[in-house]
């Protein structure tokens, strides 16, 4: 009797199986990245990289475009020109055109953040013209589809959670973050092939201006902790002087170019006296040398001391050139406005309070340096 | 009909497993979307709210266990029968069922939302309504052993869902949370407030109580299985707070469900979609209780075979939830349940518990003075 029951109740559960919308997996183009410009009448135009999973077609990739009134309706125009369905479950990155990232990211973050279809480890990005350059890319030249190489360039390792890999979720609750501005990486096309060209800071939603590539590094130390990556520090020769091996060196030239591999890089940041807006941001770097132009006295303690004091001086002066163009934009992308906030009574910060002050905070830049491996040689 | 009841050997269960059924009926849908609520009203304290609640919860069991000693192995609706008489007593019981009906219904439609919202968008309420009573039926028909059975089971096999929270926990920015002790008292007093859908559930204990096997060893589990709920409930707050920022929650709906949207694996993009149907197992353990405490109460208070109510209670259902199309239909009808839900669970016990000692004391002595 008990077999008759479980029986009816699963030719019911056949009967079923039509409700639902099936998807094969040959039938769908699963779009990798996207990149969202403005064209005329108000219309979003969109051009997408397609995985797709046909037997019989030459590649595992291509680039189709639509337009539309809305993002969605883009891609619903640009489905008419594909033969499969097109589907957003796997989209790794959205790059957005300059010209729309200047007038406001908010109206194409809506879709991302109400659709439950799309992931929340979906990176953003901007391009320095339009979007639909970085997609022209002949596949020839960058060995793998372009949907794979676009989001390899932002996160290189599955677990790395800094810049340049920002997550859709994260940049939108950046806006909403009263006292912290949110930051995007910005991509080009170099000699033919997409390179992350530098980071784009933004005021609200709206673009307002650019550090260059280098200077993105000394952002991570601010965000968290960096390690094994590298740093580029050129110096002045003068103070080295003393402990050249040749001294001769001092008369070729003024500057030496140094590179060092980041052992442990982070910072931290304490509001100091909230009456006077003073900050204190202490910044450890514990560093090896890799390459250095001239040969130095390794062996020596001082002459060692001396080195870390003079990458010190150069990675401060670095940290306040940022500082003075982030006031200049006014765009508090470091954070400090959530230190005041958290100062605060309430726990509250308006946009306008902190536009008004944060020109006037004063920020004392702590560097410091130590250099505690030199390599395999002494000189 | 009898006050106390006498439950044969057979259908007795253990006392610990109270901690399975505290926990399974207590976590549901209400937590997807509770760190929204709680936030808000306490809006940075959100935590001190929660622990404000689960200090007042523990308070309520206490006065629960209070009640039921006074008896020797009674339930709320012979408690209440022996109280208020007959007839009172009757509609009072009657009303904790419709309460449990309509938790019941609102778990199912806030479910159903889940998954049109983030699976199937065309799929009728009334295919998935099919699909979840076939599984709800199924349980209750095996009776109260098995109810408790698959609270146990499903709990077990639904832990690991707190372990993919880490991914959240390590985006967080924790500056979000602060500054701390903000919020005026008051406020923190609605927050905690806001809490009463998520952590309703617990009059179960009246209604469960007499099938305890070793009475005396109850409370442990009680009290463990309210701190389970609180904590789950509190990191849920608190990483929902410091992933999204203070004022970007206020606009999120399913905030727990979104936390699970960042973790991604390598062998699993979408966690999110498994996360999702998983969830089928969090709030089964949920219905089968509130359906066998519906169909208990009926057979207590009127004689009808458990059999006969669960399958009026389904058809009832089947056809009701057809008519809930909009989703705003759906967060009043849990905003309702919230509201007297209230009342009911965490108010009325301790309205109870003076009548009981009067009566008790009254009694006491009528049979004194009869000596």
């Amino acid at each position: 009797m008990k077999f008759f029951y479980v029986s009816i109740w699963l030719c019911l559960l056949l009967c079923l199986s039509s409700c639902v919308h099936s998807q094969q997996l040959e039938n769908l183009g699963v779009i990798l990245s996207r990149g969202v410009d403005k064209v005329e009448d108000d219309n979003i135009e969109l051009t997408m990289a397609i995985l797709q999973f046909k037997n019989d077609s030459s590649s595992a990739t291509k680039t189709i475009s639509g337009t539309g009134k809305t993002v969605k309706g883009a891609v619903k125009d640009a489905n008419k020109k594909a033969n499969q369905e097109i589907v957003i479950g796997k989209i790794d990155l959205e790059i957005y055109g300059r010209e729309i990232a200047e007038a406001g990211l908010t109206p194409y973050l809506d879709t991302l953040l109400r659709d439950a279809n799309v992931p929340s480890t979906m990176l953003l990005a901007v391009s320095e013209s339009k979007a639909k350059d970085i997609f022209k890319v002949k596949e020839e030249t960058i060995d793998t589809n372009l949907g794979q190489f676009l989001h390899g360039l932002l996160e290189p390792g599955v677990e790395e959670r800094l810049f340049p890999a920002i997550q859709a979720p994260k940049f939108a609750n950046g806006i909403n973050n009263p006292g912290l501005e949110p930051v995007l990486p910005i991509m080009g096309i170099r000699e033919g092939i997409p390179t992350i060209t530098g980071l784009a800071l933004f005021k609200g939603d709206k673009l307002v201006g650019q550090l260059s590539i280098e200077d993105a590094l000394l952002y991570k130390f601010i965000e968290g902790t960096v390690t094994g990556e590298f740093i580029e520090v050129t110096l002045p020769l003068e103070p080295l002087g003393e402990y050249l091996t040749d001294k001769k060196e001092l008369e070729k030239k003024d500057n030496i170019n140094t590179l060092f591999i980041i052992e442990k890089g982070s910072g931290d940041t304490v509001l100091t006296d909230k009456n006077s807006l003073k900050f204190d941001t202490n910044v450890e770097l514990t560093l090896t040398l890799q390459e250095i132009a001239v040969s130095y006295q390794f062996d020596n303690k001082k002459a060692i001391q001396q080195l870390e004091r003079e990458v010190e001086k150069n990675i401060k002066d670095k940290f306040e050139k940022i500082l003075a163009k982030l006031k200049d934009l006014n765009t508090d992308a470091f954070g400090y406005g959530v230190l005041y906030r958290i100062q605060n009574k309430g726990g509250k910060l308006k946009d306008e309070e902190w536009d008004e002050l944060f020109p006037k905070i004063d920020v004392n830049f702590n560097v410091n340096v130590k250099i505690i491996r030199h390599g395999t040689t002494h000189r | 009909m009898e006050i106390n009841l006498s439950i044969k050997p057979g259908n007795r269960i253990q006392a610990f497993y109270l901690f399975f059924i505290i926990t399974g009926i207590q976590l549901g849908v209400g937590i997807i979307g509770a760190p929204r609520y709680i936030f808000m009203e306490a809006e940075r304290d959100s935590w001190l709210s929660i622990l404000i609640a689960f200090v007042y919860l523990c308070l309520l069991a206490m006065c629960m266990f209070f009640i039921l000693k006074q008896y020797e192995n009674a339930d709320y609706f012979g408690i209440q029968v022996d109280i208020f008489g007959k007839w009172l007593g009757r509609i009072l019981g009657t009303i904790l069922i419709i309460h449990f009906g309509m938790s019941f219904f609102s778990i199912l439609l806030t479910y159903i939302e889940v998954i049109q919202l983030f699976i199937y968008h065309a799929l009728p309420n009334l295919v998935i309504t099919i699909l979840i009573m076939i599984l709800v039926l199924y349980t209750v028909f095996g009776g109260i052993r098995v109810v408790v059975g698959i609270t146990f089971l499903l709990f077990l096999s639904t832990f690991w869902l707190l372990l993919v929270l880490y991914d959240p926990i390590l985006r967080m920015n924790w500056f979000n949370l602060l500054p701390i002790f903000q919020t005026s008292f008051p406020d923190l007093l609605k927050g905690a407030r806001a809490t009463s859908y998520t952590l309703t559930g617990v009059e179960i204990l009246m209604v469960i109580y007499p099938f305890i096997q070793n009475k005396e060893k109850a409370k442990l589990p009680v009290f463990l299985g309210l701190a389970y709920t609180t904590l789950m409930l509190l990191i849920t707050t608190i990483v929902s707070i410091g992933y999204f920022s203070a004022e970007g929650l206020r606009s999120i709906d399913w905030a727990l469900l979104i936390l699970y949207k960042s973790a991604s694996f390598t062998f699993i993009e979408r966690l999110d979609y498994i996360v999702v149907v998983v969830w089928l197992m969090v709030i089964l353990p949920n219905l089968a209780l509130s359906l066998w405490a519906m169909s208990f109460g009926i057979k207590r208070l009127y004689k009808v075979p458990q059999k006969v109510t669960l399958w009026i209670i389904t058809i009832l259902i089947l056809i009701i939830v057809n008519f809930f199309q909009y989703d705003y239909e759906v967060s009043n009808m849990t905003n309702l349940v919230g509201r007297y839900g209230f009342w009911i669970t965490y108010v009325y016990p301790f309205i109870l518990l003076p009548i009981v000692l009067v009566k008790k004391n009254w009694r006491k002595r009528k049979g004194s003075d009869r000596l």
